[in-house]
């Protein structure tokens, strides 16, 4: 069990980041970016492609080397520009003539399917791997199991939120984000070029896409529709965590990582002594929608606003 | 530039929002050190005439003049940078942002030293100072025009345009607000253009235009304004 807690850290820990990705574009673009699970994969399938002609290399402790941190970095990059001029051509005209948000919505579903049927196209529908061979992994008390590569994932999830918070709240550009959020026009007036801000966050939630994707392709495995299973849990993260709210997207990605994993695992327990032949597994995604909807009548502003964790 | 010159001249400005235009053929000008009030009832476009200089709303005819440069249809960002600021009468502040963040953001393009402005605007507002880390939405109405002015004059304008400061306040918040705009006219050099539908607000100014359907029909300084009994009657009710 409390390896399920475990592993629901690490889920977590990714599904904070993706929904930091999602949660940008919702926060200064007001719509819900759909197509943030299927960016997430390219993000996982960039750098998998950069791996192919970038030697991996090998740090200490963990199985992966300087190769992957540099394919990261090129993910990031060409996600960024991908999003970036998928925001330009697509969003930007939409946003210029004040179009109805199910525009928005349609726009970012067509999308998902195109990006989707891409990533098939070109890596095809198998399961990759980074890194092949047999992983270190430590073997804890209480059924613990986790390896040198998912402690480094958690630990790098919470410097970069570390990172994103203090921009968002305590550098010039990150309030002036927030500002934007707040009254576009205002702060027109006020000197902040919206098209700048745009331009910033879609390549903020480029770079954070593409993090989560490669660290779930470096905690799990790649496969072309990871992004997609995620996506109701990375939805959950935004909503639960407060509009635009960073620690409380963070504490709203570890609770729904930690309910998929051990929620799974304790209801698997139920059906296999009740001879009920279910897989959960292959379920989760139910999980995170029932408790985005427990959580959406009980707290509708989200779990953390208001609180301590968010200024 | 000297006092007295020339700062902004609006010239035959037609504007409106979609198909309806709502301001016809305006012109007004607006000299260096002057407090300028542009009145007229309800409706009457002031807000589309301060819109259209500030770049908000792009004019349909007309051009937009200020320091000799030609401003028309310049992004509001932009029209900023040139030394116009414009505090529109709502939606002026940032709500969810504190009064400290309001300030920054209201200097958000100014190179000079910031502080040296905070310390403007506390002798100027000195319950500013006491309230920084408040949630500016939580402000009082008088606090929330107080805020609004001064996130306006953080850039240090040369040019301070108010849509209805102290619309919805108490008689002597009026007071109060006006006097503040007074002393930036007198004390910072700041030129002020401001919309009123207050008849407060015009003693306190030097010159005035009614604005009436979308045109400016009469130009005074400000006690011929006042004494002119079709404005006091049509539009301050006597």
């Amino acid at each position: 069990m409390l390896g399920s807690i475990v592993n629901g850290i690490i889920l977590g820990s990714i599904i904070t980041l993706g929904g930091l990705g999602i949660s940008y574009i919702l926060l200064i673009q007001n719509y819900f970016n759909f197509t943030g699970g299927t960016f997430f994969t390219l993000g996982a399938y960039l750098a998998f492609a950069f791996l192919s002609i970038i030697p991996m290399g090998s740090f200490p402790v963990v199985s992966f080397g300087p190769g992957l941190i540099l394919a990261l970095i090129l993910s990031m990059i060409v996600l960024a520009i991908i999003m970036t001029a998928v925001d330009k051509f697509l969003y930007q005209p939409l946003r210029k003539r004040n179009s109805p948000f199910m525009f928005f919505y349609l726009t970012a579903f067509g999308m998902l399917f195109v990006l989707r049927s891409l990533i098939y196209l070109i890596w095809g529908p198998q399961l990759k791997n980074y890194i092949s061979g047999v992983r270190k992994t430590y073997h804890l008390a209480g059924g613990i199991n986790i390896s040198p590569d998912e402690i480094f994932v958690v630990l790098a999830t919470l410097i970069i939120v570390g990172i994103v918070y203090y921009f968002q709240y305590y550098t010039k550009l990150g309030k002036a984000m927030l500002a934007t959020a707040n009254d576009s026009r205002l702060a027109e007036i006020s000197g902040i070029k919206n098209k700048h801000v745009h331009t910033t966050v879609t390549i903020i939630a480029g770079v954070l896409t593409a993090t989560a994707g490669v660290f779930y392709g470096l905690a799990i495995q790649l496969r072309p529709i990871m992004g997609f299973t995620l996506l109701m849990a990375m939805f959950f993260a935004v909503v639960c965590g407060g509009d635009g709210a960073i620690l409380g997207t963070l504490g709203a990605g570890l609770i729904i990582g930690i309910t998929q994993e051990f929620g799974s695992e304790i209801l698997q327990v139920i059906f296999d002594s009740t001879g009920i032949p279910i897989e959960m597994s292959g379920y989760k995604q139910v999980l995170a929608f029932l408790l985005l909807i427990v959580i959406l009548t009980t707290k509708p502003h989200g779990i953390f606003q208001g609180t301590f964790l968010e200024r | 530039m000297n006092k007295g010159e020339k700062i902004l001249e609006v010239k035959d400005v037609t504007a409106g929002y979609g198909p309806v235009d709502v301001l016809f053929d305006a012109s007004i000008e607006v000299n260096k050190g002057e407090f300028v009030v542009v009145i007229g009832p309800n409706g009457a476009g002031k807000t589309t005439l301060m819109r259209t200089i500030d770049g908000v709303l792009k004019p349909k005819k007309g051009k937009v003049m200020f320091n000799g440069e030609n401003i028309t249809g310049m992004d509001p960002s932009d029209i900023l940078t040139k030394g116009i600021s414009y505090v529109p009468q709502e939606g002026n502040i940032f709500t969810d942002m504190s009064v400290m963040d309001n300030l920054e953001m209201g200097a958000y393009t100014y190179e000079g030293d910031i502080q040296e402005r905070l310390d403007m605007i506390f002798d100027l507002f000195p319950i500013l100072k006491e309230r920084l880390k408040q949630t500016s939405g939580n402000l009082s109405g008088g606090q929330r025009q107080m805020l609004a002015i001064s996130r306006g004059i953080m850039i240090d304008p040369s040019l301070l345009i108010l849509d209805e400061p102290t619309s919805g306040l108490q008689p002597n918040l009026v007071t109060d607000v006006l006097d503040s705009i007074l002393r930036l006219q007198e004390e910072e050099d700041m030129t002020i253009l401001l919309v009123a539908q207050t008849e407060q607000a015009i003693p306190a100014a030097d010159r005035g235009y009614l604005l009436r359907s979308g045109e400016i029909i009469f130009e005074a300084p400000t006690d011929t304004l006042l004494d002119n009994d079709q404005v006091m009657n049509l539009y301050f009710g006597g």
